[in-house]
């Protein structure tokens, strides 16, 4: 079995355990954000998460385990985290079907609770940040399927906890989840969920994967582990929605028909709040979980949540830009420009061919801005990057804007109406020299010689710069 | 388009409650839709748009 706890085995020496009670409302946010603000990234293991009521919960709460990318690419079976582009990109190449156990013996139904004995509140959801509309699960999968072909699809989505058995459902519009729920609805009928928590984080990263629809996510899933995922039928649908045997916790439900409801504000991926908005709602029929589960929650708008949606996004970039383009060797999605920026690295580009492989990549609905550079800029050093845009651009010369293009959501600097938005492309490369091995046309960047830097780096070994002035 | 095209515009609605007075962050698709009551994230309070004690649109 491969699950959150083997992984979290493999992991040991990279979790942050505090033995201190720490509060679900903000606290274990707040820790994140510090850690964020100082570049550490472990995992955050909360033994003593405290609810609201002052209780301490007996669910300990597993955070920030995404905020590392080299953590998150290594448990992708990526040694090199700069090579997640390429790698993500033939994921869907590399699926393997998953495979059905008897539920009986899943870890997941060690718990069962249906009906009225089913309670939410059990779960020690957080209230991330100030302003939120109350306690959030953030890292739950959210499975239907399509009535017409019976193919599931997953994604992630934020849920509100308002109760016992009641979550607000945060749905964007174009989601095949959304397909799926309107075609439940068209006829009647309520839409059949359920959402599973908590397992091994190359399993949660491949479900992520972009894909067509109706096209099922578990396959994806199992090729990014490397092995069949263990399903096993849900208890309020049967074989119409699996659920992953070996997750922590399993929420089933139904999406009642046309039952919209306010849902939100919540701190957003963008660092800034989102607003209320209308969404459907989840009325909870049942919960297994794990006798001992671990809840996991993603620190909404930190790395924790922008490490693994942006390598996703690496691939998609890559595969969508590679089309065009032979010399685009890497794609970048960076924290620091949430999911708005990619940065494109390409190696002895055609004249024409970057801004080729940009308009590819600025189809994204997600992206706002584009950027070429080339093969000596480190692509995933921001400072390489605005040294690149300081020295290698001429405003009028290599800005592509694009007006009219579809709009990337929850921009806090979108135009307050209508559905497009202008985007940007800007390509920092260099110009091409006339002949294969010849110096480009401009000036050399400074550099110190291989060997002085190695001498450099042998002289700086072992030195404690701690206390050094940044 | 504006008269003022380069002048930054913002593109946020807020309600206050009128139970607490908090102001709270709201979409304008759920500002338009009358039937569904808006939910104070301070006081949990529900009241439709109308009745909100306040509302600036962008």
């Amino acid at each position: 079995m491969t699950d959150l706890r083997t992984y979290l085995n493999e992991i040991d020496n990279a979790i942050f355990r505090p033995d201190q009670p720490i509060a679900v409302e903000q606290e274990i946010t707040a820790l994140q954000h510090v850690m964020a603000a100082r570049n550490a990234n472990p995992a955050i293991l909360v033994r003593q998460p405290k609810l609201p009521n002052g209780r301490i919960s007996d669910m300990p709460v597993l955070t920030n385990l995404f905020a590392s990318r080299e953590l998150s690419a290594r448990a992708m079976g990526i040694e090199d985290h700069r090579n997640s582009a390429k790698e993500m990109a033939g994921l869907s190449a590399r699926a393997i079907d998953p495979v059905t156990v008897d539920p009986t013996s899943a870890p997941v139904r060690e718990i069962v609770e249906e009906g009225d004995v089913a309670d939410l509140q059990v779960l020690p959801a957080l209230r991330q940040h100030d302003g939120d509309a109350g306690h959030y699960v953030t890292c739950g999968h959210v499975v239907t399927y399509d009535p017409d072909t019976g193919i599931d699809n997953m994604g992630i989505q934020r849920l509100w906890v308002r109760g016992k058995n009641l979550m607000g459902c945060y749905m964007l519009e174009t989601s095949h989840n959304m397909i799926n729920l309107r075609k439940f609805w068209k006829n009647g009928e309520p839409c059949p969920v359920a959402i599973w928590i908590g397992h091994h984080p190359a399993i949660e990263m491949g479900a992520q994967s972009k894909l067509g629809y109706p096209e099922s996510h578990w396959g994806v899933a199992g090729g990014a582990l490397g092995k069949p995922l263990r399903l096993a039928p849900s208890v309020t649908h049967g074989d119409k929605i699996m659920v992953p045997a070996d997750a922590e916790i399993v929420i089933e439900g139904f999406l009642p028909p046309n039952r919209i409801e306010a849902e939100g504000p919540f701190a957003e991926f963008s660092g800034y709040q989102g607003p209320q908005i209308p969404n459907p709602v989840v009325e909870v029929t049942c919960i297994t979980r794990r006798k001992d589960a671990i809840y996991h929650d993603c620190g909404s708008g930190l790395p924790d949540h922008l490490v693994p949606d942006n390598m996703g996004m690496e691939g998609y970039v890559y595969s969508l830009a590679r089309q065009v383009s032979p010399s685009l060797i890497n794609v970048h999605v960076p924290v620091s420009g949430r999911r708005f920026h990619a940065y494109l690295q390409f190696k002895n580009p055609r004249p024409g061919e970057a801004r080729d492989a940009m308009m590819a990549a600025i189809a994204f609905r997600r992206l706002k801005a584009v950027y070429a550079f080339d093969d000596d800029i480190d692509i995933f050093d921001d400072r390489q990057a605005m040294w690149a845009l300081a020295t290698r651009v001429q405003w009028h010369r290599d800005v592509i804007r694009l007006n009219g293009l579809t709009l990337a959501p929850l921009d806090p600097s979108a135009p307050a109406s209508g559905n497009t938005i202008t985007k940007a492309a800007i390509d920092a490369t260099l110009p091409a020299a006339a002949l294969p091995n010849q110096p480009k046309p401009v000036a050399p960047r400074n550099r110190v010689s291989d060997q002085a830097l190695a001498a450099a780096t042998a002289t700086l070994d072992g030195v404690d710069m701690s206390s050094w002035p940044s | 388009m504006t008269d003022a095209p380069f002048e930054k515009q913002g593109n946020s609605n807020w309600a206050q409650c009128r139970k607490c007075d908090h102001w709270f962050h709201v979409s304008p698709a759920l500002l338009k839709m009358s039937d569904i009551d808006l939910i104070c994230p301070s006081c949990g309070h529900a009241f439709t748009s109308a009745d909100a004690k306040e509302i600036i649109k962008n």
